[in-house]
């Protein structure tokens, strides 16, 4: 009985950790079809050791660091395949059902029969993004990545852009989701 | 009972060293310590060297690892950078 309820306590305090993440393995399959792969897996640890090795005076590198510094995880899944529909429209639809919860926001959802589907995604917990999430979807390459922490919003607009909104729609989209 | 008196107080009655005893008895246990001192220096020697190459191994571990974490964390926001750019210029076009 204490065997039990000392299970059911570990699960329950490590439910938030596995909810935290979101799951990719079921795309690890697409790698033995595509002609590039690339995959990207660091846990806070790694982001960390990461961030020892990362130079402080190039100015790129520097921000990579200070954004890296609050995040939990990054993935990172992409692939290029030689063909059309190498993948299925289920492992995407795997990992959008995956962000359909309350706390995930869709920012941006682009269909186009020739130019592929793209989604983002964003993750607030009140003033705060806690997770940012992009899937590409091209007809012969399929790119999914999760950035999960506390993303500092001014470091990654520099890094990486506005979260795929152009700098004419930003303040409108984020004012639509606060 | 006399005889055994006499028989037990020269048993304990004090005699001289033989000659040269302290000596010998200096020098092996010259011979003895120095022998000690070598094999505790070199098993002290062999634990400090053990735990330095321990520590090396582990620094040139963990700088692999960190390097191969930096290579793969740079490698995600450079994708991520691209694709978030290309997202844009989709939205863009569709909201010029």
């Amino acid at each position: 009985m204490k065997k039990i309820l000392v299970g059911v306590a570990v699960a329950t305090l490590a439910w938030p950790a596995l909810a935290w993440q979101i799951n990719l393995e079921h795309l690890d399959r697409l790698g033995a079809k595509a002609s590039n792969t690339v995959n990207v897996t660091l846990d806070a640890g790694l982001l960390q050791l990461a961030g020892k090795f990362l130079s402080d005076k190039d100015e790129d590198e520097s921000a990579v660091k200070k954004l890296a510094a609050g995040l939990k995880s990054i993935l990172v899944r992409s692939f290029e395949f030689k063909n059309d529909a190498a993948y299925l429209e289920s492992d995407v639809e795997a990992i959008r059902n995956q962000l359909r919860g309350p706390d995930w926001k869709k920012i941006i959802e682009i269909r186009s029969k020739t130019e592929g589907n793209s989604d983002v995604y964003l993750r607030q917990n009140n003033d705060r993004i806690t997770g940012f999430a992009l899937i590409a979807a091209e007809p012969r390459e399929l790119t999914v990545v999760t950035v999960e922490g506390n993303v500092d919003v001014d470091t990654f607009h520099k890094l990486a852009g506005n979260f795929g909104i152009p700098g004419s729609l930003r303040h409108k989209v984020e004012g639509r989701i606060r | 009972m006399k005889d055994f008196e006499d028989q037990l107080r020269e048993a304990l009655a004090r005699k001289p060293a033989p000659d040269g005893f302290a000596g010998r008895v200096i020098a092996r246990s010259r011979r003895k310590s120095s022998w000690k001192t070598w094999a505790a220096g070199a098993v002290a020697a062999s634990l400090v060297a053990g735990v330095l190459t321990v520590k090396q191994v582990e620094a040139v571990k963990e700088r692999e690892q960190g390097q191969a974490a930096r290579a793969q964390l740079l490698r995600a926001f450079e994708i991520t950078r691209t694709k978030v750019k290309q997202i844009e210029g989709k939205v863009e076009t569709v909201n010029p």
